[in-house]
């Protein structure tokens, strides 16, 4: 479960956490609630994967 | 792109640089008034007379970066960039940062990994994810809020990304190297 608070930003929702040492804002609108927390995860997965590769 | 230094200007017109419409990001044809607050903010005039004088070399934009943009690997293979990342491909001028302090740029370019395509934009150290709208280059958009946003502390690096929405090309080169002006409002 990824524990996350949330923030409007020119009308747009973001989910403000913590993930491995990284401060993460992503925006959230769109999607519906219960694939909140998998769109998260694959925000996280992504990310990493960019970091591990240098790109 | 700032309006003309001189010449002429005019509130409407489809002249990239002497159209006060398209500078303000809108269409050319727009209904605007020298007295509105948007055009005396680009025109730096708060209050009082205001004319279209006033508006020469004005800028909406709070940056403005050329990236020479450069590619690494093959255009069309499973993996290539596009852009400007340091040390690795292409180059950037000035590279500092208006609205984060002159913060470093250190990369600016796109990635295509398989069917992914993303682009990026970094800066050395902890930034907050604020301080513009839009970055835009070769006609598209990239809004702040549709970005993924991080702070990476491992590498002290604040980045945003979003998906290329041109597939692939967004530098618009297939080969070789080309200067692309990069602005953010």
């Amino acid at each position: 479960m990824i524990t996350y608070t949330t923030k409007e930003d020119n009308g747009v929702t973001l989910a403000v956490f913590t993930s491995n040492d990284i401060n993460f804002e992503v925006p959230i609108y769109g999607v519906e609630e219960d694939n909140i927390q998998q769109h998260l995860q694959n925000t996280i997965d992504d990310t990493l994967e960019i970091i591990e590769r240098g790109y | 792109m700032a309006l003309a230094s001189s010449g002429t200007l005019s509130i409407g017109g489809s002249t990239a640089n002497r159209s006060i419409n398209l500078e303000l990001g809108r269409s050319a044809t727009a209904t605007s008034s020298l007295g509105e607050s948007a055009l005396r903010t680009l025109a730096g005039v708060s209050s009082g007379a205001i004319s279209i004088s006033d508006f020469y070399g004005a800028s909406s934009s709070l940056d403005t970066q050329t990236v020479t943009s450069a590619i690494s690997g093959t255009y069309g293979s499973s993996f290539y960039f596009q852009g400007y990342r340091s040390g690795v491909h292409g180059s950037i001028s000035d590279g500092t940062c208006n609205f984060k302090a002159g913060a470093t740029i250190i990369n600016l370019y796109s990635s295509h990994v398989y069917s992914t395509d993303r682009v990026f934009f970094e800066l050395t150290g902890n930034y907050t994810n604020s301080g513009f709208t839009t970055m835009s280059f070769n006609g598209n958009n990239y809004a702040r809020t549709s970005a993924t946003y991080s702070y990476q502390s491992g590498s002290n690096k604040t980045q945003w990304y979003w998906t290329d929405p041109t597939g692939g090309n967004p530098f618009g080169h297939t080969s070789g190297t080309l200067a692309v002006t990069v602005t953010w409002t």
